[in-house]
């Protein structure tokens, strides 16, 4: 595999940054919906975040791979950015998903 | 023009700054542009004609127009995401009614 780029890995960054914080937004708006008691409205956004994430998620892989295989010169702050980006998003969607079962089990009782 | 991006920490949106800085520069449009974090981002927007946020932060665009006081939206994840500087323009330039 050829070696990765600066801008290779600049592009990688930048795209893992908008689409984890991309699928933040959408997992916070249905919290939002969930709150309203709307739930299948925040059902449909957190499916959504999930498939924003899982963008990210492949451009973080596409890093990972080519620093496992010596391809990547050097690591940047803004990968090390990336990451932090990458990691928050993953709990809060995880979070924001219980928290949405919480309102739904709330709202049962 | 005076622009002010905002994202979370403003690291991101300095890559995106740098970029829109040069592609301005073709259009031979002036700019004025900064980027902040969103700690910043009220200090910061004063005198600006338009704030744009990044997708990381859009969960809190709301809050975020109805502090700013000057036009504002959110920059779609794939314009940001490769700094396409072209499609950010256009957007500027509808935010601001030209």
């Amino acid at each position: 595999m050829p070696k990765m780029t600066d801008d290779e890995l600049e592009e990688c960054c930048m795209k893992i940054i908008a689409n984890s914080g991309d699928a933040r937004s959408k997992a916070y708006e249905a919290l939002s919906f969930a709150k309203e008691g709307k739930f299948s409205e925040a059902d449909k956004k957190l499916e959504e975040a999930n498939k924003t994430l899982n963008e990210a998620h492949k451009e973080h892989s596409k890093v990972l791979k080519a620093g496992a295989n010596g391809d990547l010169d050097h690591e940047t702050v803004l990968l090390a950015h990336a990451q932090d980006h990458v990691m928050s998003t993953m709990t809060v969607v995880d979070m924001i998903k219980e928290f949405i079962n919480l309102y739904k089990v709330k709202k049962d009782k | 023009m005076k622009i002010l991006l905002v994202c979370a920490g403003g690291m991101s949106t300095s890559i995106l700054m740098k970029k829109m800085e040069k592609y301005w520069e073709t259009q031979n449009i002036p700019l004025e542009i900064q980027a902040v974090g969103l700690a910043d981002y009220l200090d910061a927007c004063k005198g600006c004609d338009c704030v744009l946020v990044g997708p990381q932060v859009s969960y809190r665009l709301k809050e975020i127009k109805d502090n700013v006081g000057c036009p504002c939206d959110s920059i779609p994840p794939t314009d940001y995401a490769l700094g396409n500087c072209a499609n950010i323009l256009k957007m500027v330039n509808k935010l601001m009614g030209k």
